[in-house]
């Protein structure tokens, strides 16, 4: 399957504007993706962005940025609330393609799960994302395995691919 | 770059590839679509999903770009899939002998999409789709108006929609009296008057319009863009009423409602 | 939305009662909704639009076209709405407020056989 994630660039926008800012202690902030699934459980529409209040950032010296049980719920809460899937969403300063480090890679995928245990019929993930590039996974409805997205675009006037 | 592409270069140093990304899809294949599958042949996009249903008939042929005496009887999809095949050996294409909406899981992959079609309710229910699943949507059409006592007027329209941005029902193309309209003349519209050169114009600028939102080579994606077309005067311009736009985020088609629909149980 | 006792009436039409927008339209979705005596099939899921579109105060379309010995002009074939396909026959409510369930039994009154 061809997994594609769209983005509206008016949610990039909003996304890189805050996730670029800079934080009191985290070396990098997160933020979460609202999406949505379509009728083809290989289109997944990103439909909003929300921020991580500075203060539910937790001090961790071993992690770039991590995010404390208020964060959480209130990822958990959207999907209720909202009928949307959480997309976890950080930035790494650089061009080029990226992926994720060894803590993300320990960290993301579960609370991902913890996303799908709160509603399994929509898709929940993780993108990554670069000056130029992105990478991410996503757990579509039903599915106990991360899928690699493989076509990443960003849509307005123009379309831009990640 | 392939040395058939050296002439387009300007358009960017990515472009090409980015050109052969991109999945286009076009809803009907008459006057309009004709032109439009053969210039996104010649410009080198290498995937494609294009739908009519309906054969080719001798009154087409004043219009139906690549059409031959040969293909009277022969469905406009052939004669679609022999332009792009003609130039584009190892394209993909879907090819859909059906309304679009019978097989709109065909088009949920496309980037964009050009409506070619002839109804109001098409092309509202396309632009939905296309909202739905973030794709650009890009229509054309023209129209000849009899009026008493003077000569035929003729007009048509270029419109890019695009995901957050003003949709038809935000330009006044699409509006419930318009609608109500034609729901009201089902069955008696008859054969609407067709010529080819006002397709070649508007088709073309439809394709300058998607060249330039994948490439972005004027330096700006504009959105939405709304061009008007003067038949009898020849002149294509921006429609006066996107200086008038009220608001640059669709009431109709808010971000947030993007994706499957959410029910809701009462 | 709408009034809770107009909810509460459709409902006992149809207990598996949905809403959705779109483009800013509401819509109503009836599942699994019976048909009048001699309809083929016999069940299918109904969509209403209560405010009215395309020059209709209201419209009820369904997920299949309804074979019936009434002569219908089912002016909507295949019209995509919240992301299914639906059709629907030009019939005319009258006009005043007529309360949801109302609607649905008069649009329905059209595939009777008297």
């Amino acid at each position: 399957m061809q997994l594609t994630l769209r983005i509206p660039k008016a949610v990039l926008d909003e996304a890189m504007g805050d996730l670029k800012r800079p934080h009191a202690f985290a070396y990098e902030r997160v933020g979460f993706f609202r999406c949505r699934p379509t009728s083809d459980a290989g289109l997944v529409v990103v439909s909003g962005y929300d921020t991580v209040p500075d203060g539910d950032y937790v001090e961790d010296p071993g992690a770039g940025a991590c995010i404390g049980a208020t964060a959480i719920q209130s990822a958990l809460q959207r999907i209720l609330t909202h009928n949307t899937g959480q997309i976890h969403v950080h930035w790494h300063e650089h061009d080029g393609p990226t992926g994720p480090s060894k803590t993300d890679l320990r960290d993301q995928p579960r609370l991902v799960g913890s996303f799908q245990n709160m509603d399994d019929t929509l898709p929940h993930g993780i993108v990554i994302l670069s000056n130029t590039h992105a990478w991410g996974v996503l757990l579509l409805p039903g599915k106990k395995r991360f899928q690699p997205i493989k076509k990443m675009s960003v849509v307005a006037g123009g379309i831009d691919f990640l | 770059m392939s040395d058939r592409y050296q002439r387009q270069s300007f358009l960017g140093e990515n472009s090409q590839p980015k050109i052969e990304r991109v999945r286009v899809g076009v809803v009907g294949l008459g006057g309009g679509g004709s032109h439009v599958v053969q210039q996104l042949a010649h410009i080198g996009f290498q995937d494609y999903v294009i739908c009519d249903p309906q054969t080719v008939e001798d009154t087409n042929l004043n219009r139906l770009v690549g059409g031959r005496l040969k293909d009277i009887g022969q469905p406009k999809l052939a004669v679609a899939k022999r332009i792009v095949r003609g130039l584009q050996r190892k394209a993909k294409i879907k090819a859909i002998a059906d309304r679009w909406q019978t097989r709109c899981d065909e088009f949920i992959f496309c980037d964009v999409i050009f409506g070619c079609l002839d109804s109001f309710q098409d092309r509202d229910e396309i632009e939905t789709f296309c909202r739905r699943h973030l794709i650009i949507y890009i229509d054309i059409g023209m129209d000849v108006h009899k009026v008493e006592n003077d000569p035929p007027r003729m007009a048509g329209q270029v419109i890019l929609s695009a995901p957050g941005g003003p949709c038809m029902k935000c330009l006044g193309f699409i509006t419930p009296e318009g609608m109500a309209q034609e729901a009201a003349a089902y069955g008696a519209a008859g054969h609407r008057p067709q010529v080819v050169w006002p397709n070649g114009i508007l088709a073309s600028s439809a394709v300058g319009v998607a060249v330039n939102a994948i490439t972005g080579w004027t330096g700006k994606t504009p959105s939405p863009v709304y061009l008007s077309y003067d038949g009898n005067s020849g002149l294509v311009q921006v429609h006066p009423r996107l200086e008038y736009l009220l608001t640059t985020q669709c009431p109709h088609y808010p971000l947030g409602k993007a994706g499957k629909p959410i029910l809701q149980q009462l | 939305m709408y009034p809770a006792d107009q909810i509460d009436e459709l409902k006992e039409l149809c207990p598996g009662l949905c809403h959705f927008e779109e483009a800013g339209t509401g819509y109503l979705v009836l599942p699994a909704m019976e048909m009048p005596p001699g309809c083929q099939p016999a069940k299918v899921d109904m969509l209403l639009c209560p405010g009215g579109r395309d020059g209709y105060p209201s419209r009820l379309f369904f997920s299949e076209k309804i074979q019936t010995a009434k002569q219908l002009n089912w002016n909507a074939l295949n019209f995509r709405i919240g992301e299914r396909n639906w059709h629907g026959y030009s019939w005319r409510t009258p006009g005043g407020n007529l309360r949801l369930a109302q609607m649905v039994i008069t649009h329905l009154s059209a595939l009777q056989c008297n």
